[in-house]
């Protein structure tokens, strides 16, 4: 049990470094739509290239953050009913739900993502613009990675709830379903 | 030996066919639309209701620019759009769509049909598990609508242009920026000065689109497109499981559709033009110096984009062979007004 | 069997609203259940095992290359930037003492705030996202009744949809083969209506019965209200409004463009102020980071929900049980009204536009209203207003009320969603008056683009 639970801090760790790096496109989206803006009206520069860019920042940045953004626990949930249950239920739900929904479907995106990718990196795909962006694979695959790090998420939480169902007290009680419940006792 | 005339047999049944259709036009845009659905209903009537094609608006299984993937990968069976927006896959499909000063109606289709452009097509599109066929063909669209008069070409340097494609890649050449701007912020961008003009399609379909409210030069000839042809999509491996009657059923209705669309398209524009007159447009057509600047930035372009890609190479000198013979033809078979 | 097929894209539904109150995120059940009922359709024979591609295609070329979607973060970032710095509260705290007379004066605020960002963005998630932010926790703090505050807030959000520029009137005008700058130009008195309508009732409610939205206590700390206040506090947002409407209006930006520039003005200021470090800069882009992971989670599992529900031909389902009744113009018009909002409870605005528009389109161009239209010819853009108030609306009724999820994710943890649909509701008894309104009085939408011509 101290080794799930280890093992899903890890991962835990893993997706939020990674979240927690990709906020900084916020910035760059930023500066570069400035940046767009500025040399349309005062240089006139063409700038399909940076209007692409622009979406390619943005579907990184949330692809990567989709992961980081379910453990820590910022994803929406109707919890009308939920929070009524104990917190094993709310362990047990967890765990199913990341069995039978969150996994199966990042695993369904992961696997047809890998074809619709390598079709992209095998034909060399560019933009569809003549004056746009080469390299289309690079953002088609940030899906698959956004997914992957999704997955690693998923397991990390679905370890801890496992720990928490299964282990002894003092692990159980270091685990987000345990510090979780008393969150919601104080509000 | 005995598998294989199995198999032949089984080709030769017509056997139902219910597919679906996905779509880069939704079903009411003139013309570009509307020709789409109205292939699923001649295909319908002409197998005796044996074939089904049900068409499905863009983004209710496929977004628009996806339905390459979703045809090529057999998630659907069928798409209608238009070869022009698979650049990014193949560069050399952007010259069976429309051509910057590129040939008309009947001498686009003389050289699909008998130029050796159709084989090149299939070759290209078999290579993607996709077999297509020409299924619609609408006439020349505008130049564009332009916030103020073009005089030379100098006007060019500094234009803010929503434009598309090659066409794009041509103004690009001659100093002016191309715009990337989402389809629904281009009505406003004009209005508000965000972009100088834009192209978009055809007199009547501009009508409707009301950029005559905002924009009052509108230029001709679209140098940049003078027939546009549409195509319908098929998933390789289900177009050989037709039977060749069916197939014929297929070619046929389409070849009828884009007779459609050229006698609608051209019997369209008319009354589109008379209209944006009265709401006091003014009409021009390009100065004849600005024409062959554009002309000589198109040569340069399309060099380079042959010497970047093989079959944009091969197609490209195919169109050009086909061409200057037919010139032989042309200059002496029509009359000149 | 034949039967059990063709209530499948229903069933979708029926297994899909226990699960939902599971408590687990919204997002992942929509996802799964959506594979799921795929994997059935391939295992009944009825489905190719190649479809769910699509769904790749639809992350990609539906929400990934979307442009204007560019917009939401960038709003999402100048939101939460102008909390933490306290440009927000500021305003709103002046605004409280200024209208402390007024019965629910900072609801009052809200909603004309609510109208202002409504011009910037016409993307429902951005708006109501910035609006939570921006004024939620402002109100609860003064102790407004939580299900006003987020009833007023999830209502004037969704202005944003209607009042141009607008998403939505631009993706009607293209299935309805009309200009989008005449729809937009339609779509003006109705938005300012309905938002006279939220004032209205805002006030008569909390005239009534004041703990609502209790005014602002005076104790001897509380700042006497100045002039310098007033602009100190004013300045600021007003400088941001002006900087983000005059790229657009200015001809500079496109309105997604425009979101960048609102983003960077979010940050100069609260530069300006002095509350820009380091460390508040990376908590900013975190919380915006995590409440666009939230919004996009939602698009990213809702189109796998959406899309086999139109492979097992739910839309074709819908537009079948439509067509059996209903005859004459106003018998048409209405059914569709009724049946519209009624969508609206299960399916976002795109979706209910993809099943109803491209059919009726055609039928709607060919109604005659008599002498109740005095301009015959605006006959589509009557029906697309009134449509897209009814769309406007779909985003506020539960279950699948988007504004509502959105707000959840934005919102304070102490928030709870049954606060928010009780809330919601009597803003969407005012959406349905404002309909009838309009349909009575069709001149509340056309005058503007008739008088234009
Ligand atoms: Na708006
Ligand atoms: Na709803």
């Amino acid at each position: 049990m101290q080794f799930l639970f280890s093992l899903s801090k890890k991962l835990e760790s893993i997706s939020t470094a990674v979240g927690r790096l990709s906020v900084w496109l916020i910035l760059v989206l930023m500066l570069v739509i400035v940046t767009d803006v500025t040399l349309r009206h005062w240089f006139v520069i063409g700038s399909t290239k940076l209007q692409e860019l622009e979406w390619h920042l943005h579907g990184a940045l949330f692809l990567l953050c989709l992961g980081w953004a379910y453990t820590k626990n910022a994803h929406v949930r109707i919890e009308l009913l939920s929070e009524k249950l104990s917190p094993k239920a709310g362990a047990a739900i967890e765990a199913l739900g990341c069995l039978l929904f969150l996994l199966p479907y990042t695993f369904a995106v992961i696997s047809f993502g890998i074809d619709y990718v390598s079709y992209s990196i095998e034909y060399s795909e560019a933009s569809a613009s003549a004056t746009g962006l080469p390299n289309r694979w690079i953002i088609k695959s940030v899906i698959i990675v956004g997914f992957g790090f999704l997955v690693i998420a998923a397991l990390a939480r679905l370890l801890e709830s496992i720990v928490f169902l299964f282990g002894d007290k003092t692990l159980a009680d270091q685990t987000f379903f345990a510090t979780d419940h008393v969150q919601k006792g104080e509000s | 030996g005995s598998s294989e005339q199995a198999a032949e047999k089984e080709t030769q049944e017509n056997k139902p066919v219910s597919w679906r259709m996905t779509s880069t036009y939704p079903s009411t845009l003139l013309q570009i639309g509307t020709m789409g659905k109205k292939i699923t209903e001649e295909v319908d009537k002409i197998s005796g209701g044996t074939m089904k094609f049900e068409f499905f608006e863009p983004g209710v299984l496929a977004p628009p620019f996806e339905t390459f993937d979703a045809v090529s990968y057999g998630a659907v069976e069928a798409g209608w759009s238009t070869p022009g927006y698979w650049a990014g896959k193949e560069p050399a499909l952007q010259l069976f769509a429309s051509v910057p000063f590129g040939p008309s109606a009947p001498e686009y289709l003389a050289w699909f049909d008998y130029g050796g452009g159709r084989e090149l097509f299939e070759e290209i599109y078999h290579k993607h598990n996709i077999h297509s066929i020409i299924c619609g063909m609408t006439p020349p669209e505008a130049s564009g609508w332009f916030k103020k008069e073009m005089k030379t070409i100098e006007d060019f340097k500094g234009l803010k242009i929503r434009f598309f494609g090659l066409g794009g890649k041509v103004l690009q050449e001659v100093g002016a920026a191309p715009q990337l701007i989402a389809g629904g912020e281009i009505y406003q961008a004009l209005e508000l000065g965000t972009i100088d003009a834009t192209e978009y399609a055809m007199p009547a379909v501009d009508l409707k689109m009301g950029f005559y409210e905002v924009a009052k030069h509108y230029y001709f000839p679209g140098w940049h497109q003078q027939s546009t042809f549409f195509e319908l999509m098929i998933n390789l491996d289900k177009w050989n499981s037709l039977s060749e009657t069916q197939q014929y059923q297929i070619t046929t209705a389409c070849a009828a559709n884009v007779r459609y669309g050229v006698s609608e398209g051209e019997a369209l524009q008319p009354d589109a033009i008379a209209k944006l007159e009265a709401e006091g447009v003014q009409i021009h057509t390009w100065p004849p110096e600005i024409l062959a600047e554009l002309k000589a930035a198109w040569d340069k372009v399309s060099t380079e984009l042959a010497e970047d890609d093989e079959n944009f190479a091969r197609a490209w000198e195919s169109l050009q062979t086909f061409r200057a013979k037919y010139k032989g033809w042309a200059d002496r078979g029509y009359l000149k007004d | 069997m034949e039967a059990f097929i063709e209530f499948l894209p229903f069933l979708m539904f029926l297994v899909l609203m226990p699960l939902l109150f599971s408590g687990f995120p919204v997002a992942f059940v929509l996802g799964g259940v959506g594979l799921g009922f795929w994997l059935l359709a391939v295992a009944l024979g009825i489905e190719n095992s190649n479809s769910f591609f699509l769904v790749v295609s639809r992350i990609f070329g539906g929400v990934v290359s979307k442009l204007v979607l560019v917009a939401i973060p960038m709003f999402i970032f100048m939101g939460t930037m102008l909390e933490r710095s306290g440009v927000a509260k500021d305003l709103l705290h002046t605004l409280q003492l200024m209208t402390r007379r007024v019965p629910g004066g900072l609801a009052l605020s809200v909603t004309i705030l609510g109208v202002i960002l409504a011009a910037t963005t016409g993307i429902i998630g951005a708006s109501v996202v910035m609006m939570t932010l921006l004024a939620l926790p402002v109100m609860l703090e003064r102790g407004y009744h939580s299900p006003l505050a987020t009833g007023t807030i999830a209502a004037s959000g969704t202005l944003g949809i209607l009042l141009p520029p607008s998403i939505m009137l631009v993706v009607m005008a293209d299935l309805l083969s009309t200009s989008a700058g005449s729809l937009f130009m339609a779509a003006i008195g109705p938005s300012l209506l309905l938002a006279l309508l939220y004032l209205l009732y805002i006030f008569i409610t909390t005239w009534r019965n004041p703990s609502l939205a209790p005014p602002l206590e005076i104790t001897e700390n509380t700042e006497q209200l100045s002039i310098m206040m007033v602009i100190r506090s004013f300045a600021p947002p007003v400088l941001l409004i002006v900087a983000v409407l005059g790229s657009i209006f200015g001809g500079f930006a496109t309105p997604t463009e425009a979101s960048g520039v609102g983003a960077l003005g979010a940050l100069l200021l609260a530069a300006f102020k002095g509350k820009l470090n380091i460390s508040m800069l990376q908590d900013v882009l975190e919380r915006s980071a995590l409440t666009t992971a939230m919004l996009f989670g939602l698009f990213v599992g809702a189109t796998a929900f959406s899309y086999v529900f139109a492979l097992l031909g739910g839309h074709e389902a819908i537009i079948h049980l439509m067509e059996s009744t209903g005859t004459g113009p106003w018998a048409i018009l209405t059914l569709l009204m009724i049946v519209v909002f009624i969508l609206g409870f299960f399916f976002d605005w795109i979706e209910i536009t993809l099943i109803i528009l491209p059919v009726f389109a055609p039928v709607i161009a060919k109604l005659d209203f008599g002498a109740h239209l005095f301009d015959p010819s605006l006959t589509v853009h009557w029906f697309a207003i009134l449509m897209a108030v009814n769309l406007q609306t779909s985003f506020l009724t539960p279950p699948f009320g988007f504004a509502l999820f959105y707000m959840k994710g934005a919102a304070p943890k102490s928030v709870k969603l049954a606060h928010i649909y009780k809330g919601i509701v009597p803003f969407v008894l005012l959406q349905l008056l404002g309909l009838v309104l309009l349909l009575i009085w069709p001149e509340i939408a056309l005058w503007l683009p008739s008088a234009s011509k």
